[in-house]
Parts: structure tokens; sequence; C-alpha cells
């Protein structure tokens, strides 16, 4: 009788630690807030180039930031000069007095990357949703050419336009449009907070925005050997 | 040793009944919250972005259409004078009043269809946004259902504990600012 109910007890305590627990199993990993590094001092951390690149990639360290209007999603991303100097030298072989130099190249200005991905396309993002056939040619155009004018940034009561705008064609390949984009280094305070907004007249959601805190930007690790 | 066994049997059978409440709680509660709809729509920034927006374009067509307004009254009235003084009114002066006053109904016209328009697509663009933030909103804070109060009698009672407009307002501006 007594082992029963030292079976029972166990039992019902088990029970009830399971579901005094926190909700750790429970928690909606695919959300930003719960998915971020705490903000903490990077600059005394030194990490490989190849380290950098993808730690600059990852959401959690807050330079890629994302978006979902129900079934588009953007992504911003900030890309260092390093970033950059990364791109270009891809399928080179490593030299750093090349990197360097091609490191100084990229200083004038602060470099995005801007995706738009439609989350239940699968051919070309120009043509997901399409309601008349010349709406394909408009949205080329939009892209290539006019959206650069609901691109901007904004850092206290200035509004920056981008001084770079590229949009990359994915030609069918691709559910996503990817843009680059550069803003005037002269013109931009990199300490202070900033937001870049993007007024979407591509899927008509409004305007998206992305906001970097005091500092987000400068607060990278080091790379080494640089 | 029977008074041990009574407190133990005490002991574990609370400890049962408060996992069964626990259990109970954890996946048999419903997590429930309404929101006032006209609230948090009013306060949500993008609202007030937008319908300063709307209000802009639509005072810039309203100066448009006082100027030609305007040009159309001062015609009218100098043909009102010439025809009370007897004189006679040349034919192109008479046509040219009326293309203009056809171009002014016109323009009335489109610009109130474009207001229109320009207000439905705002309107589509809030409610767009404010549900996908809405429904972020409930996922993080893990509610399984937010109801939307609009005084419609959807909702006929509820006590104001369940009332979370404001931290929802909080959120969704937070959200569309773009902070994390």
């Amino acid at each position: 009788m007594n082992n029963l109910l030292h079976i029972t007890a166990s039992v019902a305590f088990a029970i009830a630690l399971i579901s005094c627990a926190p909700e750790a199993s429970m928690e909606k990993v695919d959300l930003d807030n719960s998915s971020l590094a705490p903000v903490i001092d990077h600059s005394e951390e030194t990490v490989t180039l190849g380290e950098f690149v993808a730690w600059c990639a990852n959401r959690k360290n807050r330079l890629a930031k994302e978006k979902t209007i129900s079934d588009i999603r953007y992504n911003l991303t900030y890309l260092p000069t390093e970033t950059m100097a990364f791109i270009e030298l891809r399928n080179e072989k490593y030299d750093f007095e090349k990197f360097r130099k091609v490191c100084e190249g990229y200083t004038e200005m602060v470099y995005f990357k801007f995706r738009i991905e439609a989350l239940e396309g699968s051919g070309e993002l120009l043509k997901y949703d399409l309601r008349s056939s010349s709406e394909y040619e408009s949205r080329v155009r939009y892209l290539s050419f006019d959206m650069q004018m609901d691109l901007f940034l904004v850092q206290g009561s200035d509004t920056i336009s981008p001084g770079l705008y590229h949009f990359e064609r994915a030609y069918g390949v691709a559910p996503y449009a990817t843009v680059m984009l550069g803003f005037s280094r002269n013109q931009l305070n990199s300490r202070k907070e900033f937001t870049v907004v993007f007024n979407d007249r591509l899927f008509d959601k409004g305007f998206i925005k992305f906001n970097y805190a005091d500092g987000q930007i400068i607060n990278l690790p080091n790379i080494s050997g640089l | 040793m029977k008074m041990k066994t009574v407190i133990f049997t005490i002991v574990f059978s609370a400890i049962g009944c408060f996992a069964a409440l626990m259990t109970y709680n954890r996946f048999y509660t419903t997590k429930t919250a309404y929101v006032e709809i006209k609230k948090v729509f009013n306060g949500f920034l993008m609202k007030g972005e937008l319908e300063a927006k709307y209000n802009q374009v639509q005072n810039e067509r309203a100066k448009i259409l006082d100027s030609l307004s305007f040009g159309l009254k001062v015609l009218a009235k100098h043909l009102n004078d010439e025809k009370n003084a007897g004189n006679t009114i040349a034919k192109e002066v008479v046509e040219r009043f009326e293309y203009k006053r056809e171009n002014y109904l016109k323009l009335k016209g489109q610009y109130a269809e474009d207001n229109a328009a320009l207000s439905k697509k705002y309107d589509e663009q809030i409610l767009g946004q404010l549900t996908q933030l809405v429904m972020e909103y409930g996922k993080e804070k893990d509610y399984d259902i937010i109801l939307g109060a609009d005084g419609n009698g959807n909702l006929m009672y509820s006590k104001e504990s369940y009332n979370v407009s404001d931290e929802v307002i909080n959120f969704i501006n937070n959200k569309y600012k773009g902070l994390e």
C-alpha cells in the first residue's frame, strides 16, 4: 500500500514539475525577440573573415532584420565594408593587402542588402500574384528604377535617399528580389540610431521599417589579421 | 508511525491535486484576451502617418479645385456683368467658360474617386499590418484567442483584466517602428 502511495506521489510530483516548468519547449523559436542575442560589446572579440561574414548574416546579431506582412517577407541586412570586400573577392585567393585595399574602396557608403520574398510563391517574385500581363512590365520597371524613390533612411529629422541602388534580377530562378543599397556615410552618423524605410508600392503593404539602435552597425567583432 | 503515514498521505495528496490542477491549467484552459479594435486602430502609428499623408493629398487636390472654382466664378461674374450691361458676349468666351466648367466638374469627380481609392488603399495597408502584428503579439504572449471588440455585440461582456488594448498598441507600434 505504501509503495503504491510512493509511486502515485512520485508520478504526481513529476507531473507537477513538468506543468510548472517554464514553457521552454513551447517557446516560439521563430520569433525575432526570442532568438536575439543579448546586446553586448563585440569590439573585444576576434573572429576569422569567414566567421565575420557569417556573424553579420546571423539575425541573432541584429544586423540582418526581417519583417513579414501576410504573404510577403522583407529582409534588410547591413553589409560592413569587410563583407563587401569579401563578396567582391570571393572567387580569388585571399591576399591581405588586396583585401585591405578593396575594403578602403567601400568606406564612402553604408551598404545594405534588401530582399523581398513571396512566401507562397515558387517562381519569379515579379510574377507572384499578377493581376494583368502589363503588371509584370511595370514591376520590372519599378524594381529597376522607381523603387529607389520609395527607399530612404531616416536619422533624427534627416531623410537620406540612397546614393547607390542596384536591383539584382533573378530571371525566374528565385521567388525573391534582391536590391543593393548604399547611403552616403557623410550624411549618416553611424553611432546614432536610424531607421531604413521602404514604402512598398510593389505589393501595396505600406511602410516597412527597420530600426538600427545606437551604435548597432559599429558594434562588430574584429577580424583576425586585419 | 500511523501519524507519519497520515501526514505523508496528506502531503502527497496535496501535491497530486496541485499537479492535476496545473495539468488542467496547462492543457485544458484557453488563454484569452480582447482588444478594442477602434482604440487599437486609432492608436496604431501607421494609421496616424497614412492619415496625415492622405490629408495632405486631399488638401492639395482641394486647393487645385478651389483655384479652378475661383477662376470659374470670376469668369461667370464677368459674363453676367456683360449680359446685364446688354453687351454681346463672344461665342469663344462662352465656349471657353463651358470648357473650363466641364473640366472642373470632371476633375472634381476624378478627385473624389481618387480620394476614395486612396483611402481604401491606406485602410487595407493599415489593416494588413495591424492583423499581422496582433497575430505576432498573440504568438509571442502565447494566447489561444484574441477577440476584437468593436461595439457591434461580438463581445457583450468581459472583465477589464482581459483587455490588452494598451499593451497591444505598445507592441504593434514598436514592431512597426522596426524596434526589437
